[in-house]
């Protein structure tokens, strides 16, 4: 086609200079209104995590607290920290507690997953579900089953092995404490380590057979190379996480006399004399690990993404073919390993919630439901049962609302605000719960949210808000963006492209947020314990208190009942999720886009991206 | 139906110019193609046409409406574009029926009557029977339709068609190249169609906007674009014959006289070449013969050395040596002789039929 005539163009300049007057204001409301979500989020962030990020610094370096008449700078409480025994003795402690639980959880999970993707055992489905199901017990919860079971003299199992002459176990040691935080760590490890198994070609391991390579060498010079980033970065979290680890060691190491750095923190923040400033100069150290594990945690990440033996083209990766021999030995070691790290922990929390008291006599007519009883008519039971529906219930809600909302605005919308957004939102991390809640003492010291439940939703709603922001962000950049804006296109407006198609294609990782953020609220204990007072404590706060006080059966009880709620809460959700969900499952047409990957979003899949 | 017309359209993505003034034009009912390898920026200049994209500079008007320029900026839902994605993005949550309904629920229509129009539009991309599937019920080739259909049912202005075509296999690809344009013949509407593919340009197109680094460099009917390419990037893009460096000597007429490798040749040139200039030699439907001897007024002959040939069933391809450049013809057996490797061989075409290119 030719030219077209000079007339075009007048006419369309024509066209432009008689639109220019009031479009020029439509072009700015429309650049504000794009970033109004985003911009309302900063704000909310900078609120809730970076305020009492700030504090926590401030506090440690400052000789009283805020509110108190004299107040200094200081660089005392960092001295008194960093080389007193005081401190230094739980430092130690704390180092080799998070080093045993980091190697041993890890070997857990690569081993599990080994065996799981190379020799396959029989009800694959059903044990996968077994083997991540710890995710959801909080470890006190397996605390209470654990003493139950193997406490010195009045454990279960104890008292079993006893009478069959066998030696006991004692759980309440050192030694007891890094089982049970290894069996609760262990589904995160799992899901690295069966990640980047499944990301290994199949050809790979073709191409060393076909060269001569034999199976120990091909484990050792190509194998585990290629899975070094997942181990690292599996290490590493574990390591963080256990490190500010507050309640299982202060059941089950505190007794005989190994205290945590948590432990000390939680000590100077609650009993006599008070020393908050110290307690934020402790803190500081947990800080420095949290933020230095995960930039290696996030190294190691990115490294295995440059390990992708995924080309995008078709590889058969997934299970080798094994021997009958093998898939049997592998079925039995593993349901050995869920009756250990969920049957017998969950049996011990049953079992001990209807008996006054484990004996040698055990016996039929010693079953009773004093315990459950005498938790219905503690009234601080029913308000700790509010307390925790109350912020668990709200973190379902604003885990869709905020955490759909940030993953979708920073994914779909590129560019600097989108990268500070996102990086706010992932600042808990870094920032362990007993951190969080000395900031937010500090922030919110002498102002009403102080004293009320509000200054806990902070801090479990900063908990899950990193974990949440993960699982849903995946599934965005996994949707194409061509779906809503083929939308856009046909005339639908904003909100009705949300309803109408944006919402249907995030609503299983939306779900999955949710059901994450539920349990994150109801096994938070942490925060919760440093910033709950006698109205605001929350299930798991009584729980740990009733085990501080000696009463495992009303710490059974209640952890069995906070067990069913989440249970019920999660098994309704995934239910709902689910339905309908087979036939919207999408057939991605073969395209050069290769954000439409086409992985599942399973629910192990997403904690683990979400990790 | 309205004309589409751009100015002038500029766009930098962080340090890259994606668009550098990018100038073109559709009438009214025409089906226009933007051709070009990836990353000239068609489809870039095809999302600034829906809205989807937003230039920093330019013009773009739809039909007497103009939806972008210094000064403002209409939404994409209310430019009143139909768009075919290259993934189709049909809803995975909606069934066929409800994929080609929402666009007139959007604009709020009576239930009978999106029913009447979904049936319509289902129709004429010959689906009624598959309108309550799933989308992933469907083949590739089905799912394309849906999503034409989804892009015509309510009537837009214009169609856009971003590489509707490249998620199919070739066989397909043939069929469905006749079916788009038969039904946008039918509906009359104007499009505007990007691909990489230099035959689905050829194939459908009233008019081929060939684009370079951000640029058209060439806006002409399939036919003319074909029988003179005026550059050796056209020729080359459009895979138009066998082409060959060369040096404008001299002119003979309505011919230039060329140096290909130390020998002279003969070939038509639109204009007359001053001498000295590099040129290429685009050859079309050149002979390839063991003989000697003389030659008919006006064919050209060109020794060559043959490398390798093969036989495909009636074609022949081979590669052959003159004066130390490779060139790779492939042609039918009738016209090709096979020449032993090492040999020499003819290459023999008529002045006429061989054209005088433009290097770039």
């Amino acid at each position: 086609m030719a030219e077209q005539p000079r007339g075009i163009q007048r006419s369309l300049h024509s066209f432009s200079s008689r639109a220019a007057g009031a479009a020029g204001d439509n072009r700015r409301v429309r650049w504000v209104r794009s970033r109004l979500p985003r911009l309302l989020l900063l704000a909310l962030f900078v609120v809730g995590i970076v305020l009492p990020a700030i504090y926590l610094i401030e506090a440690a370096l400052s000789t009283n607290l805020p509110t108190a008449p004299v107040n200094a700078w200081t660089l005392d409480n960092l001295r008194r920290v960093y080389t007193t025994r005081q401190f230094l003795v739980p430092m130690r402690t704390t180092a080799l507690f998070a080093l045993s639980c980091a190697v041993i959880t890890t070997a857990i999970g690569f081993g599990l997953a080994t065996l799981y993707r190379r020799a396959v055992p029989y009800g694959a489905g059903l044990l996968r579900g077994s083997l991540m199901a710890p995710l959801f017990i909080s470890p006190l919860v397996s605390t209470v089953g654990w003493v139950s079971l193997a406490a010195p003299n009045a454990g279960l199992l104890n008292i079993l092995l006893a009478k069959a002459g066998l030696p006991t176990v004692n759980v309440v040691s050192v030694p007891g404490a890094v089982f049970v935080l290894c069996v609760y760590f262990a589904p995160y490890a799992f899901v690295f380590a069966s990640d980047a198994i499944d990301r290994i070609g199949e050809d790979v391991y073709e191409a060393a057979e076909v060269v001569g390579s034999g199976g120990w060498r091909t484990s050792l010079r190509i194998t585990m190379p290629l899975l070094s980033p997942a181990l690292l970065s599996s290490f590493v979290l574990v390591f963080v996480l256990s490190s500010e680890m507050y309640s299982v060691p202060s059941v089950l190491t505190a007794p005989s006399g190994h205290y945590v750095l948590s432990n000390v923190i939680f000590s100077l923040t609650t009993s006599f004399p008070l020393d908050y400033n110290g307690a934020a100069a402790a803190g500081t150290l947990l800080l420095i690990v949290a933020t230095l594990g995960l930039w290696v945690h996030m190294r190691a990440t990115r490294a295995q993404g440059r390990f992708a033996t995924d080309t995008g083209k078709a590889v058969r990766t997934g299970p080798r073919e094994a021997g009958t021999r093998a898939r049997v030995l592998s079925t039995v070691v593993m349901w050995i390993y869920v009756l250990i790290s969920l049957i017998l922990p969950l049996l011990g929390v049953i079992l001990r919630s209807v008996v006054p008291f484990f004996s040698n006599n055990l016996s039929w007519h010693m079953f009773t439901a004093a315990n459950y009883r005498a938790v219905t008519h503690d009234p601080a039971v029913s308000q700790a049962l509010a307390n925790s529906l109350k912020l668990a219930g709200a973190s379902l809600v604003v885990a869709v609302i905020i955490g759909g909302l940030v993953a979708y605005s920073t994914v779909r919308n590129a560019g600097p605000l989108s990268k500070v957004v996102l990086f706010l939102a992932n600042l808990p991390l870094g920032l362990p719960g007993t951190i969080l809640a000395l900031g937010l003492v500090w922030a919110y010291i002498g102002t009403p949210v102080y004293d009320s439940i509000y200054i806990l939703a902070i801090a479990i709603f900063c908990g899950w808000l990193p974990i949440v922001v993960r699982v849903v962000q995946t599934a965005v950049l996994q949707s194409s963006p061509e779906l809503e804006n083929a939308a856009d296109v046909v005339g639908s407006s904003l909100w009705r492209r949300m309803r109408t198609v944006a919402v249907p294609q995030l609503r299983t990782s939306l779900v999955m947020g949710a059901i994450l953020a539920f349990v994150f609220a109801m096994n938070e204990i942490s925060a919760a314990a440093i910033l709950s007072t006698g109205n605001t404590a929350t299930l798991s706060v009584l729980i740990y208190q009733y085990m501080q006080d000696g009463q495992y059966g009303y710490a059974a009880a209640l952890a069995l009942g906070q067990c069913v709620v989440i249970a019920v809460v999660a098994g309704l959700l995934l239910l709902g999720a689910s339905s309908g969900r087979r036939r919207k499952e999408k057939k991605v047409p073969e395209t050069s886009t290769p954000a439409l990957g086409r992985t599942e979003a399973t629910p192990e899949r997403l904690v683990g991206t979400a990790v | 139906m309205a004309a589409i017309h751009v100015r002038d359209l500029r766009k930098r993505f962080a340090r890259k110019t994606v668009l550098d003034g990018v100038t073109f034009d559709v009438a009214d009912g025409k089906f226009v193609t933007l051709l070009g390898s990836s990353g000239c920026g068609k489809t870039t200049t095809l999302r600034s046409v829906a809205g989807l994209e937003r230039p920093d500079g330019g013009v773009i008007a739809l039909g007497q409406r103009v939806v972008f320029d210094r000064s403002q900026d209409v939404p994409t839902r209310r430019r009143d574009v139909g768009m075919v994605f290259q993934s189709y993005a049909l809803w995975p949550n909606m069934t066929v029926e409800k994929n080609v309904g929402y666009p007139l629920r959007v604009r709020s229509l009576s239930g009978a009557e999106v029913a009447r129009r979904v049936a319509e539009s289902l129709e004429l991309v010959g689906l009624a029977e598959l309108r309550r599937s799933y989308p992933y019920q469907l083949s590739g080739g089905q799912q394309q339709r849906v999503a034409l259909a989804r892009a015509l049912v309510y009537e837009p202005k214009v169609m856009l068609l971003d590489e509707p075509l490249s998620n199919l296999d070739a066989r397909l690809r043939a069929q469905l190249r006749l079916d788009i344009r038969r039904i946008q013949q039918t509906a009359g509407i104007t499009a505007l169609y990007v691909t990489h593919d230099r035959q689905e340009a050829l194939s459908m197109s009233d008019s081929v906007c060939l684009m370079r680094d951000g640029r058209i460099v060439r806006q002409d009917t399939p036919e003319q674009m074909w029988r003179d390419p005026g550059s050796s990037y056209v020729a080359r893009f459009l895979d138009a014959g066998v082409l060959l460096a060369a040096d404008v000597v001299g002119n003979d007429g309505a011919c230039a006289v060329l140096d290909v490798a130390g020998q002279r040749v003969a070939a038509a040139g639109a204009e007359p070449w001053p001498p000295g200039t590099a040129c290429s030699l685009l050859l079309r439907n050149p002979r390839i013969t063991m003989a000697d001897g003389a030659v008919p007024a006006g064919v050209e002959v060109l020794q060559a050395r043959c490398l390798v040939s093969a036989t495909v069933g009636d074609m022949r391809e081979a590669e052959y040596e003159i004066g130390g450049t490779m060139v790779r013809i492939t042609s039918r057996i009738e016209d090709h002789d096979a020449v032993p490797a090492g040999e020499l061989g003819r290459i023999t075409f008529h002045r006429d039929a061989a054209r005088v290119l433009r290097d770039e």
